[in-house]
């Protein structure tokens, strides 16, 4: 089976994980497309949402405390990796991939053209997403099996973003489901689901770090198992899709939820 | 008879002639909209500046808003007199101050002091000799609450003046094509409907109820396929100001209630349609998916595309009422969460330390301030629509506490 890893940038920790893990396993990717936004529009992106003061916070982040910065996600790979024997998942994408020999194309959009038809071109059969953008229909067709998604919510109760504090507030339990992307948001056949642990004094943002280690571990057992030739696959009827949680909310869930004063 | 405006040039000299007029348009080109106070603060502000309002006015009505470019403090202004008086109401609970309710009762008395002979309410700002349906509208509204809150028989009289005004102004088909805004329908009567409702619920009469229920679904004969409803605009082939369209669709989801029939679910139903265009389209214009979004362009053209650059402050204020309002029915959090943000960007725009009395604590029309409606000037319905909506933020998340606690127990 040929596979292919879709990584939002270089900085991907899920996504160099993913990579390792899937090396680890004896089934490395054929290639590794890599997003690439121009320095420019991430500075204004960054700027945009934390403003002069937090956009410096996040640079002396990102250059102290080893080359991820302060990545909680490290603290929740780190044992996962080490118990599976993952190496270099703390590296860069691009980085990895070449240690693994594996090829990396950079790209500013999944859906460019050049990328629907080199996917086509090697004759992929699938495509795991560590993304992060909207995929459209040319190139959710392009492999032969489909593009895999590891949402962090349970579907299709709780779809779009920051689906593990919308779960906590709505009492759902925080899940991971792995399903085939479609043309909706998190609408597409649901393969399997597996909790995200939790306790009281978990904070929203290290159950995030653990549902990006549920995530990896999931993907890689639902690639190594082909699960989804296991049953016949619905896409079920989807729920309501949510957005960025703001931040009185996720305080009041942190508060109320999870007991974090 | 319309107040001459002043030329291109004395509106900038005066915008201009203050160093504190400058402050709004710096903060315009840099604000981000987020704001570091509380939200009792704003609210504080923004209520200080409402009374500084009603204090600038004559004999009790509010001055229709702060206008640098037309000289300062405008005289009173009817139509939103009238509808300020349930803001403060409200907010007499809110912070137990009671003096708040002379200024309602003193806002009752001024309106019923220049009602018309007709029964009607005087159209446009300060003293003139034509009626206006939406204006009447809401100044009935202003006189059931207070009546409601004191029991003041005489304004409950003239609200039913007005209403009847209103009941023989009305065509066979539901609209008011006369005695309107550039006299033409409009849709945004229905929130000249919702205090026909609450007039009938007041009093009984039969033909207040028949009235606001032929302009609701003479509303509903307008919808399109996608949910948007024609003739939400001031001016035919002018695209709609997200202010009178937020007007359409609470007035539909408050007559809904109040109904309460098939002809009210029906309202409620186009209502929520329109909030939930409205709220895709807000949570889906941003640069990443967790980023802050942009901000809501303040014109709509057909198909709720954007149809402006700029953002109309004060429409952003109802659109986050009404999500409000659709959250705590409907137990739904989605759209508290998009008030919260819409919010965010309405504090934004508020001058909490401006050393002009005028200016701190006031909404401005526009944002950036220099947009087209109401360009430079903080009329004073953009603060009252600011605070009813904090008021509901308020409650809002404290049910959502009171939610969590209980789930956790």
């Amino acid at each position: 089976m040929k596979i292919g890893l879709l990584a939002s940038s270089g900085h991907n920790l899920a996504a160099s994980a993913l990579l390792a893990g899937l090396a680890a396993e004896g089934l490395p990717p054929t290639v590794v497309y890599v997003g690439r936004v121009p320095a420019w529009r991430l500075l204004l992106r960054v700027l945009g949402r934390n403003g002069l003061r937090g956009a410096w916070a996040r640079v002396l982040a990102r250059t102290s405390g080893g080359r991820r910065g302060h990545d909680p996600a490290i603290a929740e790979l780190g044992p996962l990796a080490a118990q599976r024997g993952w190496r270099g998942w703390n590296d860069r994408v691009q980085v990895l991939a070449r240690r693994l020999r594996i090829p990396c194309i950079p790209t500013a959009s999944m859906n460019a053209p050049a990328i629907v038809a080199d996917v086509q071109a090697r004759g992929l059969d699938l495509l795991l997403n560590m993304a992060g953008e909207i995929l459209r229909p040319p190139l959710i067709g392009a492999p032969a099996i489909g593009i895999l998604n590891a949402h962090t919510g349970r579907l299709p109760e709780v779809r779009g973003f920051n689906a593990v504090e919308w779960s906590l507030m709505l009492g759902i339990p925080p899940t991971v489901s792995v399903h085939f992307i479609d043309a909706g948001v998190d609408t597409g056949a649901v393969v399997t689901r597996r909790s995200i642990p939790w306790e009281r004094g978990d904070t929203i943002a290290q159950l995030r770090a653990r549902a990006t280690a549920v995530q990896v571990a999931t993907l890689i057992d639902v690639v190594q198992s082909r699960r989804w030739q296991l049953a016949a696959l619905e896409a079920p009827a989807p729920g309501p899709q949510f957005y960025a949680m703001h931040r009185s909310l996720r305080e009041l869930v942190e508060r109320h939820r999870l007991g974090v004063s | 008879m319309a107040e001459r405006q002043p030329g291109m040039l004395t509106r900038i000299t005066r915008t201009l002639a203050r160093p504190s007029h400058w402050g709004p348009i710096l903060r315009s080109v840099r604000s981000t909209g987020r704001t570091q106070h509380s939200t009792r603060r704003h609210l504080l502000e923004a209520l200080g500046w409402l009374t500084r309002a009603h204090d600038a006015g004559t004999d009790g009505g509010v001055s229709a808003g702060y206008y640098p470019p037309r000289g300062g403090w405008l005289p009173p202004y009817p139509e939103t007199t009238g509808y300020i008086i349930p803001t403060l109401l409200a907010l007499v609970a809110v912070l137990e101050d009671r003096k708040l309710e002379e200024r309602a009762r003193r806002m009752s008395e001024w309106e019923r002091g220049v009602q018309m002979e007709s029964g009607a309410v005087r159209g446009g700002i300060g003293h003139n000799a034509y009626p206006i349906v939406f204006n009447t509208g809401q100044v009935v509204q202003g006189w059931v609450a207070w009546y409601r809150h004191s029991g003041d028989r005489s304004a409950l009289d003239a609200a039913v003046r007005a209403g009847r005004w209103l009941v023989a102004a009305q065509y066979a088909d539901g609209s008011w094509p006369s005695h309107t805004y550039n006299d033409v329908p409009h849709a945004y009567s229905t929130r000249v409907a919702w205090p026909l409702l609450e007039l009938h619920a007041m009093t009984g009469e039969a033909s207040f109820h028949t009235a606001a229920a032929r302009q609701i679904r003479w509303v509903l004969a307008q919808r399109e396929a996608n949910g948007w409803i024609r003739h939400m605009a001031f001016a035919p082939h002018e695209h709609p100001l997200t202010h009178t369209i937020a007007y359409t669709l609470e007035g539909l989801w408050e007559s809904g209630l109040l109904l309460g029939d098939e002809l009210g679910e029906q309202a409620c139903v186009a209502a929520c349609a329109g909030a939930d265009r409205l709220l895709a389209m807000f949570e889906r214009r941003k640069d990443a998916p967790d980023g802050v979004p942009h901000p809501l362009p303040g014109r709509l053209r057909a198909g709720w595309k954007a149809a402006a650059r700029f953002s109309c402050v004060t429409g952003n204020s109802q659109i986050s009422l009404l999500w409000l309002r659709i959250a705590e029915r409907h137990q739904d959090a989605r759209y508290l969460n998009a008030a919260l943000k819409l919010l965010d960007q309405v504090r934004g725009t508020q001058s909490l330390d401006s050393t002009n009395p005028a200016i701190r604590g006031g909404i401005p029309g526009s944002w950036p301030v220099w947009g087209e409606y109401n360009p430079f000037a903080y009329p004073n319905w953009a603060c009252k629509f600011f605070l009813d909506a904090l008021i509901e933020e308020e409650r809002g998340l404290a049910r959502i506490r009171g939610q969590l606690q209980e789930s956790r127990a």
